[in-house]
């Protein structure tokens, strides 16, 4: 998942970044309102993160840009700026969600989760592929009540697939919301994600749950078991 | 126990109405009893006439009778139950016996015996027979002789029609013996001036009701139209609340008597406003200080705990020196708020001493980094500086301020322009985004050109602690902008306790 952070404290910006990146999320940081709406108009972002009192351009006139270019990623607002004027005020204006500063980063992190669900129409935090059970809120997978072992990579691709479950997800898709610009398109390391995915289903019985459609991507689909 | 809240526009329509009544009722019954005095006045001078004309006409006749011509006297009879321009009348002889009296009259009792001296006469009021308020008149007078008596007793020494005992009667009759004196009494019942009374009665009740009412309606109607612009305002005013005071109270249509009131009132609402909405400003922009710091720190911490063991943790050491950075703008933020609300309790310490402002100018430029130190130019001015009575650690914190100030605020490689005064100095940085209207937010907390707290260490008060400090040194600061040039001129006074005057360059 992608997620963009506009913060001019850069050592708020710095500290954020790295807990996000931690969690298993592609983060872009920006300082500033102008070179973050740069950000956001150039790749596709799962989650907005917008500091309000940012130079250059506030977050609510950034806000105000993202939604005039039909921006849909969730946007989260977070200031110090407590007032209900300026929650109204942000939530008014087309923000999805509004923290104040200081926050508990465990509630920053299950407010993007929440919002991550939100984007691809998920209501609970438990997702549900036949057998097979995804707490995205905890980060734990499940196989007929036996928990499997994924690595962060490995749970956010196939977190992604199960929140486009039905649909088939291109490579490059994958490596856009999943993986940082810094990683070649062209590697193999989608494919060898994959490969260790159907591995550790495979050993608990989960097979051919991830399908390869030939040039156009990966397809996850409900199947029941055959035990 | 507190009393209850009168309305004031009701005090007043009740008090003018009664004052105004009063006067009215006062001068009613005042012009009530002059008249009818005027009327029963009136009334005893027939009364009197009467009388006269009956003395005129009552003597004593030769034969020691009483001549009395009532018929020429025109005095009606008093009937009972017919009282129009009827009268009693009641002559008695010296010894208060009665000689003559009306029919009616039954008996001495009627009238009341009043032995006034002859031609004077007294008038008083009485119930006629007991029914009807009447008047009535007393005198005396002195029993003439019949005038064919005398007329003939002076033209011929014996008259011929007398006989011997009636001429010697009228001979040795003396009209001044005390024993000739009679005392009358005449009473009438003024009926016409008792209707023109009653009349008058009715007529002064009626008029004093309806003059009471119109007076309560007037005055109501002017007091209301008076205290219309006092009562729109007081409804406007009670409506008014922390989150309207920008609504000003009308000042068109106010009386003259209450203008200065709102005017004062409007300003005094102004400056609350401007006060509630700069502590507004200043609550949140401290709040925005303090909550950021806060959750970097917060942050710092948790981040740092939640990935523990995780490959790409932070050092833990850049971790703790990041959180002591954090903490230390913190204590600084806090540090400089204490020292804003201590000017505003005069808690701070003010330590008069000889001071020189080019050392402390020199001790402030020698702690700039070397960067800053190479774009300063000082100036020191002749005459050289004499020293001055002032408190040194604050105006070094005053001059420490203004040159962060300037250095923070200038392109990186501009001048700063440094120049003294016998008791000041001045300080000059080029600037690129000040603007005229931003020069008076200068020395408010926490107002910054840019509302983003970019730079770690600045948060807007530096220059609203330099005021504080110049306020408790006596001094005056100022600034002008001119072709993107930021003069700063800072006077003090030579001594701690001269007033403003001193400060006059």
């Amino acid at each position: 998942m992608r997620i963009l952070y506009v913060e001019d404290s850069s050592s708020l910006r710095e500290t954020i970044g790295r807990g996000l990146k931690n969690a298993g999320y592609i983060v872009t940081l920006a300082a500033d309102g102008i070179s973050g709406l740069d950000a956001a108009l150039e790749a596709e972002h799962d989650v907005i993160i917008i500091d309000v009192m940012l130079p250059g351009m506030d977050g609510f006139e950034m806000l105000g840009e993202l939604k005039k270019a039909e921006v849909d990623s969730q946007i989260l607002m977070l200031t110090a700026r407590a007032s209900i004027e300026d929650r109204v005020h942000g939530l008014e204006s087309g923000a999805d969600d509004y923290l104040v500063k200081p926050f508990a980063w465990k509630e920053l992190l299950a407010r993007v989760r929440n919002l991550i669900r939100h984007r691809y129409g998920q209501q609970s935090s438990s997702l549900s592929i036949g057998d097979l059970k995804i707490d995205t809120q905890a980060q734990r997978i499940w196989y007929k009540n036996k928990e499997l072992r994924m690595r962060p990579r490995e749970f956010s691709i196939l977190e992604y697939l199960a929140l486009r479950v039905g649909k088939i997800v291109s490579r490059t898709e994958l490596t856009e919301h999943l993986y940082d610009h810094a990683v070649d398109l062209k590697s193999n390391a989608i494919d060898s994600a994959i490969c260790n995915i159907r591995k550790k289903l495979t050993l608990e019985g989960c097979d051919e749950i991830i399908s390869t459609i030939p040039r156009r991507g990966y397809l996850m689909e409900s199947r029941t078991s055959k035990s | 126990m507190s009393r209850p809240h009168t309305s004031i526009q009701s005090r007043l329509v009740i008090s003018l109405t009664t004052a105004i009544i009063a006067l009215f009722g006062i001068s009613t019954v005042g012009l009530y009893f002059f008249m009818r005095n005027a009327f029963y006045e009136q009334a005893d001078k027939n009364l009197i006439r009467v009388a006269e004309d009956f003395m005129h006409e009552t003597a004593r006749t030769p034969d020691g009778g009483l001549e009395c011509e009532f018929h020429e006297l025109n005095i009606g009879e008093f009937q009972k139950g017919n009282y129009e321009g009827q009268a009693y009348y009641e002559l008695r002889d010296h010894q208060g016996k009665p000689l003559i009296q009306s029919a009616s009259l039954t008996g001495g009792e009627d009238l009341p015996h009043h032995p006034v001296a002859v031609g004077t006469f007294k008038t008083e009021a009485l119930m006629l027979n007991g029914e009807i308020p009447g008047r009535v008149i007393y005198t005396s007078f002195l029993l003439k002789l019949e005038e064919r008596v005398h007329e003939k007793r002076e033209e011929t020494s014996t008259p011929a029609t007398l006989t011997p005992t009636e001429k010697a009667f009228a001979d040795s009759y003396d009209e001044n013996d005390p024993q000739n004196r009679v005392y009358l009494a005449i009473a009438e019942a003024p009926t016409e001036l008792l209707r023109t009374l009653i009349i008058l009665d009715s007529t002064l009740l009626v008029t004093g009701i309806i003059l009471a009412i119109t007076t309560f309606l007037l005055v109501r109607k002017i007091v209301l139209s008076t205290f219309r612009p006092l009562i729109e305002i007081a409804q406007i005013t009670e409506q008014m609340g922390p989150d309207n005071l920008n609504t000003p109270l009308p000042e068109e249509q106010v009386p003259l008597e209450l203008l200065p009131l709102i005017t004062r009132f409007n300003q005094f609402i102004k400056r609350l406003d401007e006060a509630i909405s700069r502590e507004r400003r200043f609550s949140i922009d401290l709040a925005h200080e303090i909550r950021s710091p806060v959750a970097e720190i917060r942050s710092l911490m948790e981040v740092a705990a939640d990935s523990v063991g995780n490959a790409h943790a932070e050092d833990p050491f850049n971790t703790y020196q990041r959180g002591a950075e954090i903490s230390k703008r913190m204590s600084k933020i806090i540090e400089v708020i204490t020292v804003i609300h201590q000017d505003n309790t005069e808690a701070i310490q003010f330590v008069s001493e000889s001071s020189s402002i080019e050392s402390i100018l020199e001790h402030s430029i020698e702690a700039l980094d070397s960067p800053t130190q190479t774009r300063i130019q000082f100036e020191k001015n002749e005459p050289k500086f004499k020293n001055i009575e002032t408190d040194s650690d604050l105006l070094r914190a005053v001059i420490d301020n203004l040159l962060m100030n300037a250095a923070a605020h200038s392109p990186a490689h501009s001048k700063i322009l440094i120049s003294s005064q016998a008791n000041g100095f001045t300080i000059k940085n080029t600037t690129t985004d000040l603007k005229e209207s931003d020069l008076s937010l200068l020395t408010k907390a926490f107002w910054q050109k840019d509302s983003a707290r970019t730079e770690a260490d600045c948060f807007g008060l530096g220059l609203t602690l330099v005021t504080v400090y110049l306020r408790l040194l006596r001094g005056r600061i100022d600034h002008s902008l001119k072709d993107g040039e930021l003069t700063t001129k800072v006077l003090l006074p030579s001594k701690h306790n001269t007033d403003d005057s001193s400060l006059e360059s």
